[in-house]
């Protein structure tokens, strides 16, 4: 595995990442043709992850900036970031979902996408979770031949398994019906 | 919506559930032909289920029946469940990921897997989740039918979406390249 380049470090987030992490979340999203269907709000997005009811866990990867004219100091930025949650699986048990996970397009094919995915598996280890599952849109042929690559199924391909969802209207009908 | 039977309870589940639970959950897998692929420990869903840090979230369904004994006496016994726990969209938050949803084939028909989906959509609104995700074998017509019907959504034949695993032998390289 390549090392990460000077000046990258990968590391747990925190509340004060949000803002750029939804950044990087609407530029993934661009990409995926879907920005529209992005209705997180930053406010939201720094409850549910770090608030009392917590639903997800950050992964950033971090570069070091030039410094700041005279005072020696680096400007850090986001470049990259995983966000997953545990998930269960009734035949395996203890599973992580990787919810997104994105390196901005400057920063790729240096190891990063790697060093996310080894961070989540080390996670994944610790937690003794013996599952990591995600999505991935079927035309990203990069994508899935990186996943594919470090042992990743399609089980869509594989066992015929689909992805449904049940938006927030039809919720609210099913509720009341 | 048809109501339910008068022996008919849904309720949380608690970890006395477990054990039948855990059969209901080995005959669904049955029927999707992969009940080899269940390795789930009885002391594991517990522990997992009302341990510390749990990882899923039950609801239960309980018929009551009169004993074989003559008694006069009730006998309560499940016959279905949903499993689900919190997930979390980056599209639009607070979701919830319903892993198993199941009746057993002598009960079917009466309402039940309608009453069930009924109870989470309504946990749903009360936990402000705006989204509810599962997958569904594809051969499975008569429950995509009924998903359809609730107003759920292939995003796997709409959105392109394919889900993957890493299993855990592959976990395991990752973490320790």
């Amino acid at each position: 595995m390549s090392k990460l380049p000077n000046g990258v470090v990968i590391r747990k987030g925190v509340t004060d990442d949000c803002e750029e992490v939804l950044r990087l979340v609407k530029e993934l999203s661009e990409y995926e043709n879907m920005l529209p269907d992005v209705k997180l709000t930053l406010d939201q997005f720094r409850e549910d992850g770090f608030g009392d009811n917590l639903y997800f866990q950050l992964l950033v990867a971090e570069k070091c900036g030039s410094s700041d004219s005279g005072t020696g100091e680096e400007k850090a930025k986001l470049i990259g970031y995983a966000l997953y949650f545990k998930k269960y699986s009734t035949f395996e048990g203890r599973s992580i979902y990787l919810e997104n996970l994105y390196v901005a397009l400057a920063f790729r094919k240096q190891g990063i996408g790697f060093a996310l995915f080894k961070n989540l598996a080390k996670v994944a280890v610790s937690e003794k979770c013996a599952r990591i599952e995600f999505c991935c849109l079927s035309w990203n042929k990069m994508a899935i031949d990186f996943y594919e690559k470090i042992g990743a199924v399609d089980i869509t391909k594989q066992e015929n398994w689909h992805c449904f969802k049940i938006l927030d209207e039809e919720i609210r009908m099913l509720a009341s019906c | 919506m048809s109501k339910l039977a008068d022996s008919i309870v849904i309720r949380k589940g608690t970890v006395d559930d477990c054990e039948s639970t855990l059969q209901l959950i080995k005959e669904l897998a049955e029927y999707e032909n992969m009940s080899s692929q269940v390795k789930l420990t009885l002391a594991q869903f517990k522990e997992d289920g009302f341990g510390k840090d749990p990882y899923y979230q039950l609801l239960v369904v309980e018929n009551c029946h009169p004993s074989d004994s003559g008694t006069g006496e009730k006998m309560t016994k499940l016959i279905g469940y949903a499993l689900y726990f919190k997930k979390y969209s980056t599209f639009e938050g607070r979701s919830i990921y319903l892993e198993d949803i199941y009746v057993t084939p002598a009960f079917r028909k009466q309402g039940i897997g309608m009453s069930l989906l009924k109870n989470l959509a309504q946990l749903a609104i009360s936990e402000k989740c705006v989204r509810i995700d599962f997958c569904v074998l594809s051969w499975n017509k008569s429950a995509i039918d009924f998903y359809e019907k609730l107003g759920a959504v292939d995003i796997t034949k709409l959105e392109d979406w394919h889900y993957f695993r890493i299993f855990n032998e592959q976990i395991k390289k990752l973490a320790s390249c």
